[in-house]
């Protein structure tokens, strides 16, 4: 009707906006009308004042998680577990890629994958309480130890392997799930490749190495740029279901540690600070990331 | 031309968050029923003058807020139980609404098919009787659930018109954020003579406790001192088995528990403890009810760790960190590595410790009075020969220290909006339920009345314990303690109740003349009154008849202005180092440092702002 | 072809395999250890008895859990919102990602607002202004406040959008000689073509909304409005961090302890995502590789 007369791409925009309108209005009513709460992380906040009566300190809190040693360690402890993650949940899923591609019988292949996409999913809140159970004292992890004739060993309670505990879980969680996207990659390299090496005589590893390798690079770099947000991402759900006292000093990550300060003990203004902190550092690294992929693999992920 | 476009939503959204948070602050302030009466107000100036009235004015006001305290002799005698006539226990004559947050038991099975939170015998009692109708506004399913809603509640200026303050930290950071109700008025004036009695058995503490900044905020729990006093229990007949004495200090604790291991009686492990989320030892701030924790090995060690003390010299300092306590750690940890305390102490869940116990795996842990009977029930369904005793922990000078608890944890919070008569209806509550507690059907978990917090008499375990043995050995009757009887005294609620089904439960052949035996009980036909009679008569037995050498008091129960930042450090370091120490995942070779960090990383701030604070 | 056949081919099939079920057992086997526990009894279950097998084997847990009414609230709960939750969402993001897809040239704002977006993915104001925002809309025990506080789903967006930007241009071209207008041309054209992207996103957004428990436990304020997550977290995890226990709560974690129970609705919970997932896992590859990863 009125599109008609006016120009297409003026016409698109507004029928554009109408559709994208939406989903604009509950992200404002829902992400970015509760932002206003970040003026707490500058005030000593009074609930009773609100986020317009509270006094102002300016950066007070934020010197504090400075000199604070519970809130370094969180942040420590948030990058090694973070980091770790993001740098396995890239490999192991990558070799298990690998291993599965090598597999000619289709039936096994099939039921592999079905079966190790399972913990994906299943919620945090039911796997820490079965980890917990396999690894305890009487679990099946110390009831083949004993039987093996070694002592048992509780790795929940232990603060040296909890880290890893924390870490390795989770790759186990989601190796399956974050192996779909190499699979898929896998299926794009030529088969003629192969048979090209084959005739020249490559083996097996030479042609993993020199084919199916250099086909999932732009893989992999795709998987590092978007994984750059998660830098401080450790994974609140399941570290909150599966620390203890015991193991806080290496567990601790800055998600629970937000969560503790501002409900357990009612220090709101300290939590958002350290929220805020941790929004900052995470929104500079995709800035960063985007910004290097765009430059050098002239790829927009957004 | 679509830049501006953007540019323009933009404006309007910065300005319609602004117009959203400034009419919620507005709507929240106005509106007066309780369940949503928050302030989120702005500083505008609608809000400034409602919001000012409690604060104190720079503390020229009196504790006693308005009015000095009514004595319990000056008041008349309360009502019997089921009147609604009089002072402490009148009938509205309309109905009263009472809007309150609860903690209830997600698996709970004793309320009857129909029957809510705020429907149920106890609720209806209310109504009928007081016309205060109780209105649950929310509900958390366990602990830490209900923390995190009263903390929200809290941060969001939204309490209903009461809900109980899991401890002093919630009802001062409640009060301080201007949200609470002065209640001195309401309660000096409608608190029975009972209610009044318990009170002045603290001789003021209960009302310093429930004072924040010159201002009577909440209706303080008062609990029995044994609640706090920590001895251990253990297995006696694997004790007679093996022909072994009663242990009386802690190496001789640790031999018997060696001997259990050795002899086959316990499987895994001896000791139990804590689980995850518990403590070794309870501090100054839950400074009672520490279930399966440690403390009576510390204070066998002339340790109180989490306690503010003072030296000979009057110096002030922190119980922790000391040579004695390192002297303890050294010995639990001697025993965790020989594998006589559970391997899982503090990462087991869902109350394993307590199911280990009850399935008779092993012999020996330690608590307050009622861990036998409420904390270990079912040991005697099992197992029928499972006879528990509980006995003191000695040091080796053969002196038994206790660590006296503060009067109470919890606290009746009430909001600043609350009409008085909400006011009035939630001290009523209250009265009712210290007079009444006894007499109601407790088939239905008394866990159902609407906001209780315990308050008795401090020394009524051991009263108690004295008059159950009277009658048992034929000293007095069981009618001298019915109502109207010599020996009848209101201030001890459940006297007359426990007396008089005392013969259901222990066997009428049980004399006096021996300490009294789980083999001497009926556990089946009255298990209610079975666990309590058993937590009083044996594990309450070595406080109400031992006196203690030393008791010990903190000098100080809740955290003060300016120590919240630091207490959370530091209290987090040193609960996880502890744990830490006793199974050796931190050698004791590092208690030093232990000491000078917890110093370093704001103790020493907390001990200099305490003893400013008592200085006072 | 020679090679193929050689020893240490054979060997490195063998060691393969047995490398991958090995991998397949861990991942299956706590789910079957959760089924073993529900069919024990609760001696077993409790003294950490079950390994690989029911002992004691019984239906009791299952029996019980017929009658628990609270149980199956929750769960019906869960079902309300996944269904509702999932619509929507899915409505919401095919309209959000296609104008996305676009470049700057075809729809302006485009670059804006793909930053306000990333910009809200990872800046909070974090959970105390977020549930006063909850409150003051007055959605505390609602419906609503279930399927619509996490917002929008940011990622799902863009995975969404980047799929939509490899349909091939030349098909909507068509259409709009044909004189179709966007909306035509984003539900007769772009949704067809984009099954995978759709059905994966449906799944990653079902098995979010069932698997969320904290905006349960947070904006929920009777139990009988808590989705089954957070139904399952009050009964499983009874001891927080910190927190010393009255006598009452003892008494209760002692007579209430049923770990064979807690198994049984453990498994039940797990179940309805296992179903969905087998149904959307043939389009599930290529939905999220190619939303990934633009060729």
């Amino acid at each position: 009707m009125k599109k008609k007369k006016r120009s297409i791409g003026k016409s698109n925009s507004f029928h554009y906006t109408l559709m994208v309108l939406p989903g604009y209005i509950w992200l404002f009513l829902f992400s970015i009308v509760p932002m206003v709460g970040i003026v707490m992380a500058f005030q000593d906040y009074n609930p009773s004042k609100g986020w317009f009566g509270s006094k102002w300190v300016g950066l007070k809190w934020f010197e504090y998680l400075w000199v604070i040693p519970d809130a370094k360690r969180a942040l420590w402890n948030t990058l090694v577990i973070a980091v770790s993650k993001v740098i396995l949940n890239i490999i192991v899923p990558l070799i298990f890629a690998l291993l599965l591609n090598e597999v000619k019988n289709m039936k096994f292949k099939k039921t592999v994958q079905t079966i190790v996409y399972l913990p994906h999913f299943v919620s945090w809140v039911i796997l820490a309480n079965i980890i917990s159970n396999i690894l305890g004292s009487n679990g099946i992890f110390n009831t083949v130890r004993t039987a093996l004739g070694m002592d048992k060993l509780l790795l929940m309670t232990i603060p040296e392997t909890f880290k890893g505990l924390v870490i390795g879980t989770d790759v186990w969680k989601e190796f399956g799930y974050n192996a779909v996207i190499y699979l898929a990659a896998l299926t794009g390299i030529s088969p003629n490749l192969y048979e090209a090496a084959a005739i020249d005589g490559a083996g097996r590893w030479k042609r993993m190495w020199h084919i199916t390798l250099p086909g999932l690079i732009p893989t992999v770099v795709l998987l590092c740029t978007l994984a750059m947000g998660n830098v401080l991402n450790a994974g609140f759900d399941q570290v909150f279901n599966m620390y203890n006292q015991l193991v806080m000093e290496t567990g601790d990550i800055l998600d629970t540690y937000v969560y503790r300060v501002g409900i357990t003990n009612m220090q709101f203004s300290l939590a958002t600070a350290a929220g805020l902190f941790k929004s900052v550092v995470s929104f500079v690294l995709v800035v960063v990331s985007y910004t290097l992929a765009y430059k050098f693999a002239d790829y927009s992920i957004f | 031309m679509k830049k501006k476009v953007v540019a323009l939503m933009m404006t309007a959204v910065m300005a319609f968050s602004l117009a959203a948070c400034g009419s919620d602050g507005g709507s929240s302030s106005t509106s007066s029923t309780g369940s949503s009466a928050g302030e989120t107000a702005s500083a505008s100036s609608e809000a400034g003058t409602s919001g000012t009235e409690n604060t104190s004015g720079g503390g020229e006001a009196s504790v006693d807020g308005s009015g000095d305290w009514i004595s319990s002799s000056d008041v008349e005698d309360d009502a019997l139980p089921g009147e609604n006539d009089d002072r402490a226990f009148a009938k509205f004559d309309h109905v009263v609404e009472v809007h309150y947050g609860y903690q209830v038991n997600p698996v709970d099975t004793t309320l009857p098919d129909g029957d809510s939170v705020d429907d149920n015998q106890y609720t209806r009692y209310l109504l009928e009787n007081y016309n205060i109708k109780v209105v649950c506004d929310w509900t958390a399913g366990n602990t830490s659930d209900f923390q995190q809603k009263v903390s929200l509640c809290i941060a969001s200026a939204s309490l209903p018109d009461a809900v109980i303050a899991p401890n002093r930290n919630y009802l001062v950071q409640a009060a301080r954020s201007d949200l609470l109700a002065d209640l001195w008025t309401e309660f000096n004036a409608y608190s029975s003579k009972q209610v009044k009695e318990i009170i002045e058995t603290t001789e003021g503490r209960a009302i310093s406790n429930a004072t924040v900044d010159d201002v009577f905020t909440a209706l303080p729990n008062i609990t029995v001192d044994t609640d706090g006093v920590y001895i251990y229990f253990i297995r006696q007949d694997w004790l007679d088995q093996l022909g072994l004495e009663v242990p009386k200090t802690v190496d001789e604790l640790g031999a018997v528990a060696q001997a259990f291991m050795d002899a086959g009686l316990s499987k895994d492990y001896a000791i139990a403890g804590i689980d995850n989320g518990g403590r070794t030892y309870s501090n100054f701030l839950n400074s009672s009810n520490n279930g399966y924790g440690f403390d009576a090995v510390y204070q066998a060690f002339n340790a109180t760790p989490g306690y503010f003390l003072r030296d000979d010299n009057g110096e002030l300092y922190w119980g922790t960190t000391t040579d004695e306590m390192k002297e303890a750690l050294t010995t639990l940890h001697d025993w965790y590595a020989k594998g006589l305390i559970n391997p899982e102490v503090g990462t087991t869940t869902n109350g394993d410790n307590a199911n280990n116990v009850k399935n008779g795996t092993c012999g020996i842990f330690m608590g307050p009075w009622w861990s036998l009977g409420y904390g270990n029930g079912d040991s005697f369904k099992t197992d029928n020969n499972a006879n528990w005793q509980a006995y003191p922990l000695y040091t080796n000078d053969g002196e038994w220290n206790i660590h006296m608890k503060d009067v109470g944890t919890t606290y009746t919070m009430v909001n600043k909006n609350a009409s008085d008569d909400v006011k009035k209806a939630i001290v009523i509550m209250n009265n009712v339920l210290v007079r009444d507690e006894s007499i109601f059907d407790t088939s239905v978990a008394i866990d159902w009345y609407p906001l209780r917090n315990v308050m008795a008499a401090t020394d009524e375990c051991e009263y108690e314990y004295d008059a159950l043995m009277s009658v048992i050995k034929g000293e007095s009757t069981v009618e001298d303690y019915q109502q109207g009887g010599s020996k009848f005294n209101g201030l001890y609620k459940n006297l007359a109740n426990d007396v008089a089904t005392m013969g259901e439960v222990i066997s009428a052949d049980y004399d006096g003349s021996r300490p009294l035996a789980v083999t001497d009980m009926d556990v089946n036909t009255n298990n209610g009154q079975f666990n309590r009679l058993y937590a009083i008569l044996i594990g309450d037995r070595p406080y109400a008849t031992i006196e203690p050498d030393n008791k010990i008091y903190s000098e100080l129960y809740y955290t003060i202005d300016g120590m919240e930042t630091y207490w959370t450090q530091v209290s987090d370091m040193e609960d996880q180092a502890i744990l830490q120490f006793i199974t050796g995942a931190k050698s004791l070779d590092e208690w030093d440092k232990f000491c000078s960090d917890w110093h370093a990383q704001g103790g020493d701030q907390i001990l200099e702002l305490v003893e400013e604070f008592l200085a006072e | 072809m020679i090679e193929s056949k050689s020893f240490g081919s054979k060997l490195f099939k063998v060691i393969n395999a047995i490398i991958l079920v090995v991998l397949a057992f861990s991942c299956f086997y706590p789910l079957w250890y959760t089924l073993c526990v529900s069919l024990s009894s609760k001696v077993a279950a409790e003294g950490g008895l079950v390994t690989i097998y029911p002992i004691g084997f019984n239906l009791k847990s299952y029996n019980l859990i017929m009658g628990d009414d609270a149980f199956w609230n929750s769960f019906w709960i869960s079902v309300k919102r996944v269904v509702f939750g999932t619509v929507w969402t899915m409505l919401v993001l095919i309209m959000m990602a296609y104008p996305l897809s676009k470049n700057k040239r075809e729809y302006a704002p485009r670059n804006v607002l793909m930053w306000v977006l990333i910009f809200c993915m990872l800046f909070n104001g974090g959970t105390i202004p977020w549930f006063i925002t909850v409150k003051n809309y007055g959605l505390i025990d609602t419906m609503a406040a279930l399927v619509l506080s996490g917002s929008v789903p940011v990622f799902n967006v863009i995975l969404m959008m980047n799929f939509f930007r490899g349909i091939p241009s030349d098909l909507e071209e068509a259409a709009r000689v044909d004189g179709a207008g966007p909306w035509r041309i984003l539900w007769q054209i772009v949704v067809p073509c984009s099954k995978p992207v759709i059905a994966t996103i449906v799944l990653f957004t079902s098995v979010g909304y069932w698997n969320e428990y904290f905006q349960g436990l947070v904006l929920m304020n009777k139990e009988s409005n808590y989705p089954l997550q957070t139904y399952i977290r009050q009964i499983t995890v009874q001891i927080p961090v910190g927190v010393t226990l009255t006598t009452e709560q003892y008494v209760q974690l002692a007579a209430n302890s049923n770990k064979s129970l807690e198994a049984a609705k453990v498994f039940i919970a797990m179940i309805p995502m296992l179903i969905v997932y087998p149904f959307l896992q043939k389009y599930f590859v290529t939905g999220i590789t190619l939303g990934a990863v633009k060729e």
